[in-house]
């Protein structure tokens, strides 16, 4: 049974037109179907009438004629595309920008235009604790100024005599080392 | 048709050339009706698979492949439409064909209106070998696709296989059991029956 299919391999590859070496038999039998087909040929074609290639021939020239799923869905999607790019260019020929107003509350929140913010941010930076600082500096030394200059009051002078008293009452008064108890 | 005329229409055809698909039906029609015959068994199955192979035709041809061989790839399409057709008569015998006879002996095609008559009796008229179908119809079903895409699309015996998916040497031992077969049923024209 092997043997027969490989026999049946090696000439159905002959009669394919594969350069095989065929033993006599299985030349034989090669020939045999060559020639059973060759009989059988005339016998197996059909006359076929002009009216129902005709038939076939419209049935395929309608198919062509017929526009695809995808040429439809592509015109379809052209259209659309075409009508939002109409609608977007009336709106923008239709659309004008707002005017500039005085900064307005909205919300609670003061909006200032980013302009007068811009030209506020140029502006040289005026320190104002410094200049008030100076001030006050200026104020201290013409202070001391004075005050060396004018001799020391009556109640500056009794205020020093009480301090050196209570210094010297501490220091006669004070219990000896060690303390005795 | 010549290998680069083939080409040349192929290509005219998958380019959605009508003149193309024209040349493809004159070269080709003949052959696929012949094919579509033999295997039904009727006419009107033949003229309607025909008509249904040329529309498949006109949607698939743009997945052809070039590099392959025309005819197996187109052969192999019938080839499949014919074992589709068979499978739907086998189970809707009434519903699947035109000639498929009611009680009373009547054929749907009988009720149908236009060129069929005509059309029929010419074929049957001009059909001078009755005794073929006879001898066809005593094949089984993958024998007699075999020998039909040998003489039809003319397959070589390595794609016959690959459409009926079997080793190649069954192939050959097949159709030749059917060439023997048809002449044994036939009368044995060339003496060796």
């Amino acid at each position: 049974m092997e043997r027969h299919e490989i026999q049946f391999e090696r000439v159905a590859r002959w009669l394919d037109g594969e350069q095989v070496e065929l033993t006599p038999k299985e030349r034989e039998a090669a020939e045999d179907i060559r020639r059973d087909e060759a009989a059988l040929r005339a016998e197996l074609d059909v006359p076929v009438p002009s009216a129902m290639m005709d038939r076939a021939r419209r049935r395929m020239m309608a198919e062509l004629a017929r526009p695809t799923h995808r040429a439809v869905w592509a015109r379809r999607a052209g259209a659309a595309l075409a009508v939002a790019a109409a609608i977007l260019l009336a709106f923008v020929a239709i659309w004008q920008p707002p005017e500039r107003t005085a900064p307005t509350r909205a919300n609670g929140r003061v909006e200032v235009p980013l302009e007068v913010v811009i030209e506020k941010m140029a502006e040289p930076a005026r320190n104002v604790d410094l200049d008030l600082l100076a001030q006050q500096v200026a104020e201290l030394e013409a202070d001391i100024a004075y005050s060396m200059k004018v001799p020391p009051s009556c109640m500056d002078l009794q205020t020093d005599a009480l301090q050196q008293e209570i210094e010297e009452f501490w220091l006669e008064d004070s219990p000896s080392w060690p303390l005795e108890g | 048709m010549e290998v680069k005329r083939l080409r040349a229409t192929i290509a005219s055809a998958q380019g959605g050339q009508a003149q193309g698909f024209e040349a493809l039906m004159e070269a080709y029609g003949p052959r696929l009706y012949g094919y579509f015959y033999r295997a039904t068994g009727n006419h009107h199955d033949a003229e309607d698979l025909l008509g249904e192979m040329m529309l498949r035709l006109v949607r698939t041809l743009r997945h052809y492949d070039d590099r392959g061989r025309f005819e197996p790839w187109l052969f192999r399409i019938a080839a499949n439409m014919v074992r589709d057709r068979i499978r739907r008569m086998k189970s809707n015998p009434a519903a699947a064909s035109l000639s498929a006879q009611s009680e009373s002996g009547q054929t749907l095609a009988d009720d149908v209106p236009g060129p069929h008559e005509a059309v029929e009796a010419d074929l049957l008229a001009a059909e001078a070998s009755a005794d073929v179908r006879e001898a066809m119809e005593k094949l089984d079903e993958t024998t007699r696709q075999m020998i039909l895409l040998r003489h039809f699309g003319d397959m070589s015996f390595r794609e016959i296989a690959e459409i009926f998916q079997c080793p190649l040497g069954t192939a050959l031992a097949r159709v030749h059991r059917g060439l023997k077969a048809l002449r044994r049923v036939m009368g044995g024209k060339d003496g060796k029956a």
